[in-house]
């Protein structure tokens, strides 16, 4: 069984704008999946119907076999508990702490102040970012700050992790850190779905590349490349 | 929710508190304004409603007896008047000849003149009379007419004919005077209801992409919910210890003026209970406040 599964999803908006047309899509437990193509051709809306931000007008999401369009708004935040998600934009809690940044995902859940400690500063010695979690978003660097962001989306080990366009604001050297974080996360069985039009981490990933234009899927490849011809 | 999340939530607020300094200070500041003017026109209301029952109680209708009629007959009346307990009558005061004129003199003091006038007049001028108080200032009009029909052969006459306009005036000043109150203090919590609920909106708006975020990452919406009302409760808190000290400080850097604005009117019981109360009020009030503020706003957000 696959553990995402689109089938004839289309997602139209009120006012017309058609973002996703009849995409059928599936994704195994583990892969690495880079979702690419240009501004507005329908990424970010289907990573959206992945993790029940958005829900399709017409067809069906499944998540582990589990119909997700019919989820009860109430149950929303502990089903997005298998998502980790990562934005351009970051996405930081501005009057947190770095630490506290980090901890709020296992916080929410309930898990121990003592738990809490111990997984927040191991996972800061992985991004490489020992003894700064007394600052604040705003006192680190653009590159740290996706980096907090990441370790965020996978202190609670997520199933699926969830990048749309992660580098976008980075400089080259800090967007090849977050790729080389990505191909980690997923080395240790996370699914991850990294939407992106940086042609350049795409090519190098090696992985299987999934090509979208006006809300369509126009290539899916095992083993890939971003061919922009399509 | 178990203990350890209502101990994070709560710990939330009281960070969001004091961390976004600009925002607490700016929602504080309305909010205490706003509780500042409810107090003082709860302490107004208090003071105009004092003094205007010690003006109340010192109208009177004095009945006064013929000299003929014996001291006695005069006594079997009070009596009477006091049984018969009609239009919520306090008290009734005999003040007999004697009584009358060393009052008189009491309160003319030594003038040579009135001294001269009594001792030609010889006997004493004064009769004696009857002293009745009301509850109401409306009720004297009704007691008068009463004591008119039922005694009208034993006196002189009454002091109401007399009194007739000060009564009135005064009647009408107190019917005045509630009523004002009444409207101005139900502008000023309208008022501060306003402001407060759209301050505390404004503010929780500011955080308004907060919460989308703290959704992503898995937050319920009841551990969403509850930080912005510890939040609020500590606006209305800090907001109402604020303006009680205020209002503290301006009621007595007003004192002498007061005190010598009225000086017939007894205003210490003002003071002590009357101070306690409103900050009781300005508390509550306060309190309540940032709480219905903040879970009206905060439901607005969350519903998508």
């Amino acid at each position: 069984m696959k553990l995402i599964n689109l089938e004839s999803v289309t997602k139209e908006y009120s006012d017309g704008f058609v973002a996703l047309r009849n995409v059928n899509f599936a994704i195994d437990q583990g892969e690495f999946v880079s979702l690419v193509g240009a501004s507005g051709a329908g990424k970010s809306t289907l990573l959206k119907m992945i993790y029940a931000d958005e829900f399709p007008s017409d067809g069906t999401v499944y998540f582990g076999g589990r119909d997700i369009t019919q989820i009860r708004r109430k149950h929303l935040p502990f089903f997005r508990r298998n998502f980790g998600t990562v934005f351009q934009d970051f996405k930081l809690l501005p009057q947190k702490t770095i630490f506290e940044n980090i901890a709020y995902t296992l916080e929410v859940q309930g898990k121990s102040d003592a738990q809490i400690f111990d997984e927040v500063n191991n996972i800061l010695r992985i991004i490489n970012m020992v003894g700064q979690g007394h600052k604040f978003p705003n006192q680190i660097s653009g590159g740290e700050q996706q980096r907090i962001s990441l370790a965020r989306a996978v202190i609670h080990r997520p199933r699926v992790l969830l990048a749309d366009e992660p580098t976008g604001n980075l400089d080259p050297i800090s967007s090849l850190e977050i790729v080389r974080l990505l191909l980690k996360i997923n080395s240790f069985g996370t699914t991850v779905i990294l939407a992106t039009h940086d042609k350049s981490i795409v090519d190098k990933l090696n992985r299987r590349v999934v090509l979208m234009d006006k809300g369509r899927i126009m290539r899916d490849d095992l083993r890939g490349k971003y061919i922009i011809s399509g | 929710m178990k203990t350890i999340k209502l101990a994070r939530v709560f710990r939330e607020g009281v960070q969001n508190f004091y961390r976004d300094k600009w925002l607490t200070l700016a929602t504080v500041t309305v909010m205490f304004l706003s509780l500042y003017l409810v107090g003082i026109a709860i302490f107004l209301g208090f003071g105009v409603l004092h003094v205007i029952n010690s003006v109340e109680n010192r109208i009177n209708v004095s009945m006064y007896f013929d000299f003929t009629v014996p001291e006695e007959k005069i006594f079997e009346i009070k009596k009477a008047i006091e049984d018969k307990s009609i239009e919520q009558i306090q008290s009734v005061t005999y003040i007999s000849r004697d009584q009358a004129i060393k009052d008189f003199v009491e309160r003319e003091g030594d003038s040579q003149e009135i001294k001269d006038a009594l001792e030609m007049i010889g006997d004493n001028p004064l009769p004696a009379s009857l002293v009745i108080t009301a509850g109401d200032a409306a009720s004297y009009e009704k007691i008068n007419a009463y004591i008119q029909q039922e005694y009208k052969d034993y006196l002189m006459e009454t002091s109401y004919e007399k009194n007739k306009i000060v009564i009135d005036e005064i009647h009408n000043a107190i019917v005045f005077g509630r009523n004002v109150g009444i409207v101005i203090g139900i502008l000023f919590a309208i008022i501060a209801v306003l402001v407060t609920l759209n301050t505390i909106r404004m503010s929780l708006y500011a955080h308004r992409q907060e919460f989308e975020i703290m959704r992503l990452v898995g937050a319920s919406n009841l551990y969403l919910k509850m930080p912005p009302l510890v939040e609020g409760v500590l606006y209305g808190l800090s907001s109402a210890i604020i303006a009680s000290i205020f209002l503290i400080i301006t009621i007595f850097s007003l004192d002498p003026f007061t005190r010598k604005m009225m000086h017939n009117v007894d205003l210490s019981s003002i003071y002590g209970m009357t101070i306690i109360q409103v900050i009781a009020v300005i508390l509550v009030l306060g309190v309540s406040l940032g709480f219905i503020s903040s879970y009206i706003a905060i439901h607005r957000y969350l519903e998508r």
